[in-house]
């Protein structure tokens, strides 16, 4: 029997941790939720032992952190900590406007409660302005931090101009390689970690695979947290690699019984929410995710044909670093919309943050052309419910896409 | 050429929004760079609105519904060249570009201003963005040619200078709003005609001899004070006697105080050059703007600042409250404004400005009403 008819998770109080831990269906899942939640915890622990524990974005940074034996920390996970009163704090203490996205502000009020836990901090420029100017604000707090630019690559960009972007996103890798390596960097062992992030995207892919043919077996918030991990691991490579086999092992299993699927496919664009309601939601609505566009960013394979820094440049500009003009997207989606047969797209960007607004007009008025369904969701950061006008605007969309 | 160009009425226009563009390189092409700084119509904003969002700042939305609602010098332009600087400004060109088909070139603009990598980078994009502005003229841009134009720009950012400099008298011959007029001038009129403009517009005003009794002399900091955007500056000039005698914002003083290098490959002189111009909150490290906005307070005796940002501007609402420390150090009193474009706050703004200037009148260094 489908999960979503078996039992409504609606019923299921509230509380991410309590919810996390009700899933009842794959023991290894609770093994990635244990990963996830006790991630800052270790990176707390990782301090106290005295190893160097940076905050940074999780994707770029985790290789070079990981060749220097630091502890990789990421900034959207200290959003499973924080709540209201975190971004409380920040307003108050930093004088945030409260119209400034909660991510920001959640991360601010988090890192000032824990300014004593880590080394230091890892700003990247050009993707998010609020971010920018806070971690300037940081600097002047006594915050060890360090920037990155990063070039935006615009729609259209390539040949030399794109080269040019990736030589100087390389040197700025090089100065933070630099700046956590206390002025050395060791290429060999970073060729390391990148063929062993490789290794664990190739896996993960293939767990995003099997996960779609039985939606069933894994949720769409545990898929999250399974993915979440493929660059920074959770501070734990080891660990989370062998979670990938023992859930892929599984899903192989479970694969080998013909099941129908009578949920609805729908591709997910935009970021990632810790207001697991939503996709809690989703999934008793009866839909899954069928592809994660932020997943295909985050699982770009680096080339190991190149040097390591280069290589990270190449994804940095390709990736995240420079979302790249809205365009850049839309053929990924039309592909992902192809190939799973989904119904429809959901836009989820977090209150206030610009760099994705634009964008998901852009696509939905390419797709509104064409006739597929979308819908924009504006959520917060900071755990908890998700807004009532969310939840009501699912529900229809859900109800639209299901009914055809 | 470009006079042919002017008779035929095909000379290219270039509209950029930001100051960090080289407009040299479009003047040297043949081109006519035009600033597009409007802002100040609510129903501007709200036609921008349905394309970007509710959370943007609304300058950007203004700048986007200025084409949805075809305002004709928008509507003039050629091209538009955009050196990246906030983000809600390069979304708002993008949205510009996709939804009223206008080209657009997005450019890089290093935000790290001091490193050697972004100095080289911006150079690379400076290289980058002459060859775009070739290729829409179908004029080239010599090393003379912007080598010519630098000098006259950099002649024109010295008037502005010298006349901003007459209000560090006691009494000073030019309000706030009329410096904000010759800004004008400077990014809506060709080079030529503004260089003759500014210079006759000094000999007339500066041998003026400005008399009354000394006035509160306020620094206006912040983000942009679009063109079209007068009701805070009125209402400080025209209701409330005190007079700006200084603007760090980048429709006021600020990018005029520094000029681009005349001792440089031309190429490096505009990158360092913009790269070195008195910085946006945007621009890192923080710190430097900062120490800028200190300067131009000693420098024009100031007697209080009014920081102005936009309502979901981040780089100026979330830096704002190390500015007010700064400020507060010095016991220079510092209000703080989260403005928009509606017109419902006026009576809320002329009794806080209000109040803030009579603790000014009584030596409040701490202030802020």
């Amino acid at each position: 029997m489908p999960l979503h008819k078996e039992k409504s998770r609606l019923d299921v109080p509230l509380n991410q941790r309590d919810y996390l831990k009700s899933h009842p269906k794959s023991p290894t899942i609770n093994r990635v939720f244990e990963l996830s939640l006790t991630y800052i915890q270790r990176a707390d622990e990782a301090h106290k032992r005295g190893q160097k524990v940076y905050y940074g974005g999780g994707v770029y940074d985790s290789p070079i952190l990981h060749a220097n034996d630091a502890f990789p920390c990421v900034y959207n996970e200290l959003g499973r900590l924080a709540g209201d009163d975190s971004v409380a704090l920040a307003e108050e203490h930093f004088q945030i406007p409260n119209e400034t996205c909660s991510m920001v502000k959640a991360t601010m009020g988090e890192l000032l409660r824990r300014k004593n836990s880590f080394k230091g901090l890892i700003a990247y420029c050009s993707l998010c302005e609020p971010y920018n100017t806070a971690f300037e604000v940081l600097k002047e707090e006594g915050y060890d931090v360090y920037s990155v630019d990063l070039p935006y690559r615009a729609a259209g960009v390539n040949d030399a101009r794109f080269e040019s972007l990736v030589d100087f996103s390389e040197k700025e890798l090089t100065g933070l390689a630099e700046w956590i390596g206390g002025g050395r960097v060791d290429e060999e062992r970073l060729a390391e970690e990148i063929r062993r992030t490789n290794l664990i995207h190739a896996k993960v892919r293939r767990l995003l695979d099997l996960q779609v043919a039985n939606p069933d077996y894994i949720g769409t918030l545990e898929t999250m947290f399974i993915w979440n991990g493929a660059n920074h691991h959770y501070g734990a490579p080891e660990e989370y690699e062998d979670i990938l086999d023992q859930l892929i092992a599984e899903l192989e299993e479970v694969s080998a019984i013909e099941r129908k699927i009578d949920r609805v496919p729908i591709v997910w664009c935009g970021g990632r929410g810790q207001e697991f309601g939503i996709y809690k939601l989703l999934d008793d609505l009866g839909g899954y995710i069928s592809k994660w566009t932020m997943a295909g960013r985050l699982l770009r394979d680096y080339d190991e044909s190149l040097p390591p820094l280069r290589a990270i440049a190449y994804n940095n500009v390709l990736g995240m670093g420079g979302p790249g003009g809205a365009k850049d997207q839309i053929p990924f989606l039309e592909q992902s919309l192809e190939d799973t047969k989904s119904r429809g797209i959901i836009f989820y960007g977090y209150f206030g943050c610009s760099f994705t607004s634009v964008n998901f007009e852009v696509i939905k008025n390419h797709f509104a052309h064409k006739g597929t369904p979308s819908l924009v969701l504006d959520g917060s950061f900071q755990i908890g419910d998700p807004s009532g006008q969310n939840v009501t605007r699912l529900k229809a969309f859900m109800e639209m896409v299901t009914n055809g | 050429m470009t006079e042919q160009n002017k008779e035929a009425g095909t000379q290219k226009r270039a509209g950029y929004f930001c100051i960090y563009t080289p407009i040299e390189v479009i003047a040297a092409a043949g081109a006519t760079p035009i600033r597009l700084f409007k802002g100040g119509d609510s129903i501007v904003v709200n036609s921008g609105e349905v394309y970007t969002r509710s959370y943007f700042c609304q300058f950007a939305q203004y700048s986007v519904g200025a084409f949805r609602e075809d305002d004709p010098l928008y509507r003039s332009i050629d091209k538009i060249y955009h050196f990246n600087t906030c983000d809600q400004m390069k979304k708002g060109v993008e949205a510009i570009g996709e939804f009223f088909d206008v080209p657009y070139k997005m450019l890089c603009l290093p935000r790290e201003r001091n490193r050697d990598a972004s100095r080289q980078f911006m150079q690379r994009e400076v290289e980058f963005f002459r060859k775009d502005v070739e290729e829409l003229t179908g004029n080239p841009v010599t090393d003379e040619g912007l080598r010519e134009q630098i000098r006259k720009y950099n002649q024109a950012r010295q008037w502005v200078k010298r006349l901003s400099e007459l209000r560090k008298q006691d009494v000073p011959p030019l309000t706030g709003g009329e410096f904000l007029d010759i800004v004008k001038a400077f990014y809506y009129l060709p080079v030529e005609t503004s260089l003759k403009y500014f210079e006759e517009f000094y000999s007339h005003i500066a041998a003026e001899k400005a008399s009354g009794e000394r006035p509160i002399r306020l620094m206006i900091s912040g983000g942009i004070i679009a063109d079209g955007d007068r009701r805070l500056i009125d209402l400080i000039e025209k209701e409330l006697g005190a007079r700006i005698v200084v603007e760090d914002h980048c429709t006021g003083l600020r990018p005029f105080y520094y000029p681009i290098p005349e001792d440089k490959p031309p190429l490096q002189a505009l990158s360092d050059g913009y790269l070195d111009t008195a910085p946006c909150a945007r621009m890192k490290p923080l710190e430097e703007r900062l120490d800028f906005s200190q300067k131009l307070a000693d420098e024009y005796r100031i007697d209080a600042i009014i920081y102005v940002s936009l309502k979901f501007c981040s780089c100026y609402s979330i830096s704002k409250n190390s500015f007010t420390k700064r400020f507060h150090g010095l016991e220079i009193p510092v209000l703080d404004i989260s403005a928009d474009y509606s017109e419902n706050d006026l009576g809320q703004l002329r009794t806080r400005i209000g109040a803030f200037f009579e603790l000014i009148r009584k030596g409040d260094s701490h202030a802020a009403a």
